[in-house]
């Protein structure tokens, strides 16, 4: 074949093929040990000097012309496989993660709040002494104010102990004591804890739930400051603006002692289910460590003085994921479960 | 307790609609639980607690907490303004054998009543407020006890022997109180009795030897002030509480006595006749008045915001305390008895407080940075466990602490921590494992779930036996079950585990021969005790059929349980980049027949042992069981890995290696090379 020939013939059959197995014997006719473009440039030898330059010449173009035809042909058709049909509706692998407890996901969250303003997260125990629950938090024995706690005795093993009785903590408070007995102020410090109430159970009430327990001591701690703080709490917690609303309650470990409202979230104060149509929620109670707990963990009160608070985390797991039921966190129901996954 | 508005306005100007006043109370004074209009009239329904029932469960004290918080005047202060005092009756004696029993024990005798039925609109007043309407003597009474929450109790004089002597019952003393009830005393309940015997259980109830008639003519009226643990004490020995052991439990103002007894002398004179005989007084130990000492300057300091000495004036006067004496910044505050509650200056800062309104109280940013803050270790390692539980496809789940008394049969009694008083046989003992409580969430969701991988970070709580101390522990534990698991289902929670432990950078993991902790939940053979470094953190296992056939469960089920608080101390926190080797792995396969019996862990061992350093790894990544094998022999595949930290390894280095291995194992194990 001669060049001219080579060169008609080439590019149509590169053209005209569909697979690359048939670009492959085109090459090989062509470019092969055997092919015609090799035996043209074998051939050059035989040539004269001038004839070799002008056949050499015009003979390796072609064969670069080939060259990148072969190439881009192969591309192409490449390009053209992959353009078959594809579903990509078909659905996907499954992966199977599991769920975390909408309480664990709400005590994160709490205990982040606390901890970016500063706070250190603790924990107590949850069989306390009767002392740690009760006396020291100024709610002696046979004070009336008892009463506010219905609560679970530990059965003693002794006929008649002389000891301190064990019961399941009420609260999240004596870990209060726990704490002022073995750190000095200054601190800042949350409890997140499980509590228990001997009460019968309904869709509000829970014989065992869990709480948020705040406290906070310092030379110069006010109430102001922790209006602030429960203010900035809320905002952050119910990612919006929500107003604060302070208003007289009675617990006998803090002096003055406050309930703590906030403006309902879901219907923004105007009233709806969930607050029973006052526009307000209550969400905790708090107020200024009684003096009388300063005393029984040795502080001087007349040169410390703090806020602390107390919260139900079940209570804002309800109000930010709409859990009707408190029952709910500790069914274990893996249909509840499963519906948290953010 | 319940207020009628109408009833309130008798003591009180109140401008305010219900649902104003409401708004106005709950703001700077008690919980308002409910407004209800009934009528021409609104009810509210207040919460009383502990501090404010002395002073503000009763018509007059709340009407004064109004005049208070609304401004509005209040129209009974007559009533505290002492009259002249009555002769003091002389041919009957009043005598308090204890003054712990009795703080003061006031009588009035009225002699010429007429017993016979209430007025209309005494009769409506008590029935609004759950009272029955009896005779006018008793409701008379009943009408003050509401109007000044001093309990009164009303005798009829001609059955009484000589006077009253306010004493301890004998024990095995008897009564019939006045609705009938026989009732057994003791030598710690007060009661009120003449020289002959019992009248009434002091503060709780009456009896029927003096109860009043209609052929009653002469009347002794009692208001006393007895002591709030004795009343406490005597209801809860006898079984019931009454209106007045109630008023009583939470304390009142000795000053009451006498101030009741001419109010509901007066009230008797108007409704049944009758005239004041003589006033009868046993008081002791008068109180005194406290005085305590506000100073705006310390109030600044622990609410955070100042008070001007006028607006602080302004609001005792409001509460209509007095101030003994004033300088610039301290005013000395005469706290009136009826506010048992108010004790010291903390007390008095919150009576100005919650009056000037804590809606004007500004909010201040909490000063200082808190560079010591830190989170508890073990709390964000748990939330790290968690996530990861998570990331394996488990659900956390939480459960009661309790568990039901049937089950100390498989706990062993002796080290289960025992309730006094628990709320059912089904939550009857403290959980001393997570597991017993996991089997009821298995129980729940084997009805919708087939599949099921769950866990529950808590804690447990076990006592020594005979000793006092509980132990309390937080455990994690898990659960994973499904339709033909197998045991498959074993080595995949292995797995996991595993990989749970090295992400909590622990090295050692050992899985040993169990020994049997709970009788028959666990199959024994089929369980292993797992070691972190040589430590007994927890145990992996087959649920015995005979302990899941109690849960209807029909699927195999594999659990586990850990103690973090062991645990946790083993674990890395730290951790840093090791340079990895710049030579390449060379990996070498062997496959080989042995015995079933032989362990893993035996021939892994014995691998190891034969090799130099340069082994690096093993893996297993084939078995299987056949026929074509015979019987009792497994045929197993490894991947071996080989490195070196300083050249790239040769043919006949790895070789040499590979045949000690192998050696080693056919001297020990008899294993054919396949």
């Amino acid at each position: 074949m001669t060049l001219q020939e080579i060169e008609q013939l080439v590019f149509t059959e590169i053209g005209r093929v569909s697979t690359a197995k048939e670009l492959e014997e085109i090459q090989h006719t062509y470019l092969g040990r055997k092919g015609h473009l090799t035996g043209i440039l074998r051939g050059l030898s035989l040539l004269s000097l001038e004839e070799k330059r002008d056949v050499g010449g015009k003979a390796n173009a072609l064969r670069v012309r080939i060259e990148t035809a072969l190439k881009e042909r192969l591309e192409e058709l490449k390009d053209k496989q992959e353009e078959r049909f594809f579903d990509i509706t078909f659905p996907g692998e499954k992966i199977v993660t599991g769920h975390l407890n909408p309480l664990t996901l709400i005590l994160k969250e709490i205990e982040d709040i606390f901890i970016s303003f500063g706070f250190s997260v603790v924990e107590g125990p949850e069989v306390e002494t009767e002392f740690n629950n009760f006396d020291a938090l100024n709610i002696p024995a046979n004070h009336p104010a008892r009463e506010m706690w219905d609560t679970f005795w530990i059965k003693s093993q002794i006929p008649n102990p002389k000891s301190q009785r064990s019961l399941l903590r009420t609260h999240t408070s004596p870990m209060q004591i726990r704490y002022m007995m073995t750190h000095e102020p200054p601190f800042r410090i949350i409890v997140p804890g499980t509590t228990y109430r001997y009460e019968a159970t309904d869709a509000r009430h829970e014989m065992q739930f869990t709480q948020v327990e705040g406290l906070v001591v310092g030379e110069d701690v006010t109430l102001a400051n922790f209006k602030a703080v429960i203010e900035a709490f809320f905002i952050r917690l119910f990612a919006q603006k929500v107003e604060i609303r302070l208003r007289p309650g009675y617990f006998p470990f803090v002096e003055p002692g406050v309930e703590v409202d906030a403006t309902c979230p879901r219907c923004k104060k105007k009233g709806c289910e969930l607050c029973k149509f006052s526009g307000w929620l209550e969400l905790g109670g708090a107020g200024m460590v009684h003096p009388n707990v300063f005393d029984a963990v040795k502080y001087n009160p007349t040169e410390v003085q703090g806020f602390a608070f107390g919260i139900g985390a079940e209570r804002f797991a309800m109000i930010k994921y709409g859990i009707p039921d408190i029952r709910l966190f500790r069914a274990g129901d893996l249909r509840f479960i499963r519906q948290f996954k953010i | 307790m319940k207020f009628s508005i109408n009833w309130l306005k008798d003591y009180v100007d109140i401008a305010l609609s219900p649902q104003e006043l409401a708004d106005v109370v709950l703001l700077h004074s008690l919980e308002i639980e409910g407004v209800e209009t009934k009528g021409d009239d609104t009810y509210f329904d207040v919460a009383l607690l502990p501090n404010r029932f002395p002073d503000a469960a009763n018509y007059i004290g709340f009407a004064r907490e109004i005049s208070a918080v609304t401004g509005g005047d209040f129209k009974a202060g007559h009533i505290f303004k002492k009259g002249k005092k009555l002769n003091t009756a002389t041919n009957f004696s009043v005598r308090v054998e204890n003054k712990e029993d009795c703080a003061r024990y006031s009588g009035l005798l009225m002699p010429g009543v007429e017993v016979k039925d209430s007025p209309i609109w005494l009769k409506e007043r008590l029935e609004a407020n759950g009272l029955r309407a009896i005779n006018n003597i008793v409701d008379a009474t009943n009408y003050v006890m509401l109007e000044l929450g001093q309990p009164l109790h009303a005798f009829d004089y001609e059955k009484l022997d000589k006077g009253i002597i306010v004493r301890r019952a004998r024990d095995k003393e008897e009564m019939i109180t006045l609705d009938g009830r026989e009732v057994e005393l003791t030598n710690e309940d007060v009661v009120v009795a003449d020289h002959k015997q019992i009248l009434a259980i002091a503060g709780v109830k009456g009896g029927k030897v003096a109860e009043i008639t209609g052929a009653t003519k002469t009347i002794l009226l009692e208001a006393a002030n007895f002591d709030p643990d004795r009343v406490v004490r005597t209801t809860r020995r006898i079984g019931f509480t009454t209106d007045a052991s109630q008023r009583f439990k939470y304390g009142i103002d000795p000053n009451m006595t006498e101030i009741a007894l001419y109010r509901v002398a007066e009230l008797i004179q108007k409704i049944g006749g009758g005239g004041m005989g003589g006033f009868l007084d046993a008081y002791p130990n008068r109180v005194v008045p406290k005085v305590i000492a506000f100073s705006v300057k310390q109030y600044e300091k622990l609410v955070g915001e100042p008070i001007a000495p006028r607006e602080a004036r302004e609001i005792f006067r409001k509460l209509r305390w007095v101030i003994k004496k004033a300088t610039k910044e301290v005013l000395w505050l005469e706290v009136p008895a009826w506010r048992r509650d108010v004790e010291r200056f903390e007390d008095v800062v919150e009576e100005v407080v919650r009056l000037y309104g804590y809606d004007t109280l500004e909010s201040k940013t909490l000063k200082g940075v808190s560079l010591h803050a830190r989170r508890d270790d073990q709390l964000h390692y748990v939330r790290k466990i968690k996530e990861r539980m998570a990331g394996f496809g488990f659900d956390e789940i939480y459960s009661y602490s309790f568990i039901p008394e049937a089950w100390q049969e498989v706990c062993g009694e002796g080290t289960l921590v025992q309730l006094e008083n628990p709320i059912s046989t089904e939550y009857h003992y403290l959980r001393p494992s997570l597991i017993f409580p996991l089997f009821r969430a298995l129980e729940s969701n084997v009805k919708f779930f087939g599949d099921i991988k769950m866990f529950e970070v808590g804690n447990v709580f076990s006592r020594e036996r005979k000793e006092e101390g509980i132990i309390e522990r937080t455990k994690l534990a898990g659960m994973i079950t499904r339709e033909n698991g197998g045991d498959s289902l074993f080595y995949e929670l292995k797995g996991i585990i595993n990989e749970l432990f090295r992400v909590c950078g622990v090295e050692q993991v050992e899985y040993r021969l169990h020994k049997e902790l709970w009788h028959g939940v666990f199959i024994p053979s089929k369980t292993a005790d797992v070691y972190v470094n040589g430590v007994y953190v927890g145990y992996v296992g087959f649920i015995s059929s005979r302990w899941l056939g109690r849960f209807d469960v029909a699927h195999d089920v594999v659990a586990f349980e850990f103690d973090l608080n062991t645990f946790f101390p083993l674990t890395q926190r730290e951790q840093a980049f090791i340079p990895f080797s710049k030579y390449p792995e060379v990996m070498r396969d062997i496959s080989f027949v042995v015995d079933v019996g032989v362990r893993i862990d035996e021939l892994e061992k014995v691998v190891y042992q034969a090799a130099s350093e340069l082994l690096i790894d093993i893996d297993l990544f084939d078995m299987f069981e056949g026929e074509r094998l015979g019987a009792g022999k497994k045929s197993l595949s490894f991947h071996l890995t080989f490195r070196s930290d300083n050249k790239t390894l040769t043919s006949e280095e790895v070789t040499s290696d590979l045949t000690k291995i192998i050696v080693a194992l056919r001297d020990r194990f008899s294993i054919e090379i396949r």
